[in-house]
């Protein structure tokens, strides 16, 4: 009997569990609640407005305050928020009466107190910003990490180093002091473990994602750190600068005892990069050189030293050019008239020796293609552009021609290490002045396609392309996809319709239709009138 | 079994859509593999009625549904000054327009500069082999002429055109004024702008937030009601066999283009029948109270799949077929709902396609019901009501006759 009442009393509760899980919201005059799947009420129809039963819970209204309640019709979170988010991870986002912003957990308890004017939204990392203030516009001036105060709401703003920033490697402001606390934002997820904080104006220190401080805030904007310092600039009114570097050990420390100062009145770009492998590049005007961590130069003074991949640099001193080494140390003395810095991916240097003569060197500072051209421009892996008789050409590593000298121009956007062995480049041609498709190793252009301006391949590949005033879609491996018969405005549009279409390649037909089909006149008609073939598309 | 799937497979020689069958009957997609009709469809637009630029708009965004291949054209809106549009008004435009003829060189791509014609859409949506199609038609054999007649009757033959006519319902007795909603609308707007130009931004927000309730009350009691009518192109043999004959142009050429526009009138229309929707209040659950305009949406889309579902259920040529996805005992899931009129009481058949000589044929091989509490709830926004069922992404029926089903298979509503 016993057994029978406990089974009985077991099926109830999985009735009741599987009958609360089918709730259905509904909608009685002005008026919701919840039924069961066959339509009896289960909660009344007493709310404003509500949501659907999610996890157990649902959002519901009265009046103009917000809560949720279980699944037994009982307020889980009491009805008294004028703004309530759903719960993600966890964790809603409430702002009180006053209003006044924080995050709650599904006990209704307090994961961050409701005591700020503005806050972010949780990113996948579990930071969240909170600020206090009356303006809209404002920073980004605390920082939680789940419920635990990273920094307090006490700076004028805190910044993030996005990658994008980083991967500029010599950046003298890494971090981005134009982003703009929008309110309930995400902060941007990025790999770089420091965060920027200012206190007040001109001043800027450094902090790690665990809210500890690594550089006190010092009167100098501050720049991604590396191997333990981080590069300080500062500038004033009467266009003198100075730029240092600090250890991010908590000390302070500057790495010169004073600052390296100068004038820039022309305010150019000058550039000092993080330490990486215990070497920093600096650049201030007319000076260009490598130095160690303990602040000493290793490399000799140069006008201008340009990072090639991971080898070395370019030097330049007066009018010689030359190749440096990583640690400082001169691979080629500076003996070479000019040089081309290669494209990113590419490590052969085109260069023109004392003789006047162009040929390409590595970075070991070994010829690769000899001494006997006119001029060359940059490579494409293993090719090189040259120039002889006064037109422009591409040779092999075995410095064998592949495309004959002939032409105006020569360029490729892509490095040349294709599978097939064919490589497309750019020709423009004397006569007409145009652009013209080529492969290397071919006797002629692709095909008869001429064009006043290309541009580099997109992320899908898709070169956009130009003839008098109208744009058009290429490719290097299908030739033309869209006809040039758009115009600037119209082509982004035409590159997405063609992108998601199933037609491979557009026809001067399709590009007509397309027309069309944004013609806002050919809605315009009446029943009793005949709508024009040229708004038809078919 | 095996029997059966060896017919399907004789099938699959031909017809692309069926190959995978055999290989693996619980996991293969069968959601793209099957024909469907074609859909054209137009809006008729009354400019007297309030709203009517909010239902145009949103009617744009409506797609086609997913059991219909898109065939819409260009112009999809048409106005008219007033209620009293009569059948003959549409029939009227649609033949002056030279709609079907339109429709026709939808199908085969037609190039309106130059005449030239493919059938890469009649291989696509007919699934066909498209090397074998060629070939075949290529050798003008006897096999190729009855794809082509196949293509004409199961693709072309089967392209519909819907004229809806909308007319809203102005239930204003509990909302508020819709004219006096949109010019607060306005104000908003203007006042937002002014609010970045330097002006008091908290009067802004403040007014944003009375303005927002006072459009979500606007759109609560807004209701439609649209009236379709149905048509079917014709496409018999004495069309085709002009319009291949003196029209179709494999590459650009003068005369046939000049032919096809002459003679426009060659292509007609069949009347089918029409369908007006309830106009019943459409919950406005799900819809959030700061984007309330998304309320003429859902009204508009619902009325529609309404009467799409009543034309399917009073005309039988209109009638669509739905594949297989799983076999599971008994029972079988198919990705229709309460879209598609499933309910308790419904009936389908099911349908095994045959190839015979070119040509499809459909053998009823059994009939299912649906299993009472797993009909998927597919109508617009009932995910975000929390309807019922609007978690499933298929409906489940119980096989009442027939054996041997197996995934790919389709079925066809009876009642």
């Amino acid at each position: 009997m016993k057994k029978g009442f406990l089974l009985l009393a077991f099926l109830l509760g999985m009735a009741a569990s599987c009958f609360a899980d089918g709730l259905v919201l509904s909608q009685k005059g002005e008026k919701y609640g919840y039924t069961d799947a066959s339509g009896n009420v289960v909660i009344k129809h007493s709310y404003t407005y509500a949501f659907p039963f999610k996890d157990g819970l649902a959002k519901v209204k009265k009046g103009d305050k917000w809560g949720f309640i279980n699944e037994d019709g009982k307020p889980v979170i009491k009805i008294q928020y004028k703004d309530l988010s759903d719960f993600e991870n966890g964790r809603a986002r409430v702002q009180t009466k006053k209003g006044k912003y924080g995050y709650i957990d599904r006990a209704g308890d307090f994961v961050i107190p409701a005591e700020y004017d503005f806050i972010g939204t949780y990113n996948d990392a579990g930071y969240v910003w909170v600020a206090k203030g009356s303006s809209l516009n404002t920073a980004w001036k605390g920082l939680y990490k789940d419920s635990r105060m990273i920094l307090p709401c006490s700076y004028l703003f805190i910044s993030f180093f996005t990658d994008e920033m980083v991967s500029w490697k010599n950046a003298l402001y890494a971090c981005n002091n134009n982003q703009q606390a929008e309110n309930l934002s995400k902060l941007p997820l990025t790999n770089v473990p420091y965060i920027m904080i200012a206190p007040e104006r001109l001043k800027s220190g450094l902090a790690d994602l665990d809210g500890h401080v690594i550089v006190k805030p010092i009167n100098y904007a501050i720049g991604v750190p590396g191997d333990g310092f981080a590069h300080i600039a500062a500038w004033y009114t009467n266009g003198k600068y100075a730029y240092n570097y600090i250890s991010t050990d908590g000390n302070n420390r500057k790495l010169f005892s004073s600052d390296l100062t100068f004038e820039n009145p022309e305010k150019k770009s000058y550039r000092c990069t993080p330490f990486e492998g215990g070497v920093a590049k600096v650049s201030v005007p007319g000076q260009s050189y490598l130095i160690n961590a303990t602040g000493s130069t290793i490399s000799q003074v140069y006008d201008e030293l340009t990072q090639v991949g991971t080898k070395g640099y370019i030097a330049k001193k007066g009018d010689k050019w030359g190749l440096v080494s990583v640690y400082g140390s001169e691979i080629t003395p500076l003996e070479y008239d000019a040089m081309v810095t290669p494209k990113q991916g590419c490590e052969l240097i085109g260069a023109r020796n004392a003789t006047g003569k162009s040929g390409y060197i590595d970075m070991t500072g070994s010829a690769v293609i000899p001494f006997e051209y006119e001029a060359v421009s940059y490579s494409l892996g293993d090719y090189a552009i040259c120039k002889k008789g006064g037109k422009w050409g591409v040779v092999d590593m075995a410095n064998k021609p592949v495309l004959d000298y002939k032409w105006d121009r020569v360029f490729s956007s892509v490095p040349g290490k294709l599978e097939n062995g064919n490589l497309h480049v750019w020709v423009k041609e004397a006569d007409s002045q145009k652009w013209r498709d080529h492969l290397l190793n071919a006797a002629a252009p692709q095909n008869d396609l001429k064009f006043d301006n290309v541009w580099h391949p997109d992320q899908d590949g898709f070169v956009k392309v130009q003839q008098g005033d109208y744009y058009g879609i290429y490719s290097l491996e299908d030739g033309l996809l869209v006809p040039a018969l758009f115009t600037e405005k119209q082509y982004s549009e035409a590159r997405e319709e063609y992108k998601n279409g199933h037609k491979k390649r557009w026809e001067p037909i399709d590009a007509l239709r397309f027309q069309i089909k944004r013609n806002p006149k050919k809605d315009t008609y009446k029943l009793s009138q005949t709508v024009p073939d040229d708004l038809w598309d078919y | 079994m095996i029997t059966k799937k060896l017919s399907l497979i004789a099938a699959a020689l031909l017809f692309a859509a069926i190959p995978s069958f055999a290989k693996n009957d619980d996991q293969t997609d069968f959601s793209g593999k099957y024909r469907r009709s074609s859909l054209c469809s137009f809006l008729v637009s009354r400019t007297d009625q309030k709203l009517h630029d909010k239902i145009e708009e949103k009617y744009l965004e409506i797609p086609t549904p997913d059991q219909y291949n898109d065939h819409d054209l260009s112009v999809r809106i048409l106005s008219v000054p007033e209620k009293g549009t009569k059948r003959n008004d549409i029939e009227s435009f649609l033949e002056r327009n030279g709609v079907a003829s339109r429709i026709v060189a939808k199908w085969f791509d037609r190039n309106q500069i130059d005449g030239k014609c493919d059938m890469d859409l009649i291989k696509s949506r007919g699934l066909y082999n498209s090397s074998e199609l060629d070939r075949e038609l290529a050798g003008r054999t006897t096999r190729g002429l009855a794809m082509l007649e196949d293509a004409g009757e199961e693709l072309i033959g089967n392209t519909f055109v819907l004229v809806h006519e909308a007319s809203y319902i102005d239930h204003a007795q509990r909302s508020k004024n819709v004219a006096t909603g949109l010019r607060i609308f306005g104000a908003i707007m203007g006042a937002v702008a002014g609010a970045y130009g330097g002006s008091d931004l908290g009067n802004s927000i403040s007014d944003l937030g009375n303005s927002v309730a006072d459009m979500a009350e606007t759109f609560k009691g807004f209701r439609v009601k649209f009236h379709t009518s149905l048509y079917q192109l014709q496409w018999d043999e004495e069309t085709a066999g002009t319009f291949y004959k003196e029209m179709y142009a494999a590459q650009g050429d003068e005369a046939k283009k000049k032919a096809f526009e002459n003679h426009r009138d060659l292509f007609k229309l069949k009347y089918i029948g029409d369908v007006t929707s309830g106009g019943s209040k459409v919950s406005f659950l799900g819809i959030s109270e700061e984007k309330p305009e998304i309320m003429v949406r859902k009204a508009c889309q619902r009325a529609i799949d309404d009467n799409v579902r009543d034309l399917q259920k009073n005309f039988e040529v209109f009638r669509v077929k739905s594949p297989i996805s799983k076999v599971l005992g008994n029972e079988v899931e198919v990705a229709i709902g309460m879209k598609e009129g499933v309910n308790a009481d419904s009936v389908y058949e099911i349908l095994e396609p045959q190839e015979e000589n070119g040509k499809t044929k459909y053998k009823k091989v059994g009939t299912i019901k649906p299993v009472n509490g797993k009909i998927m709830d597919n109508r617009y926004m009932a995910a975000e009501e929390g309807a019922v069922g609007s978690d499933l992404h298929f409906s489940t029926f119980k096989i009442t006759s027939g054996h041997d089903i197996v995934p790919g298979m389709l079925v066809r509503q009876v009642k």
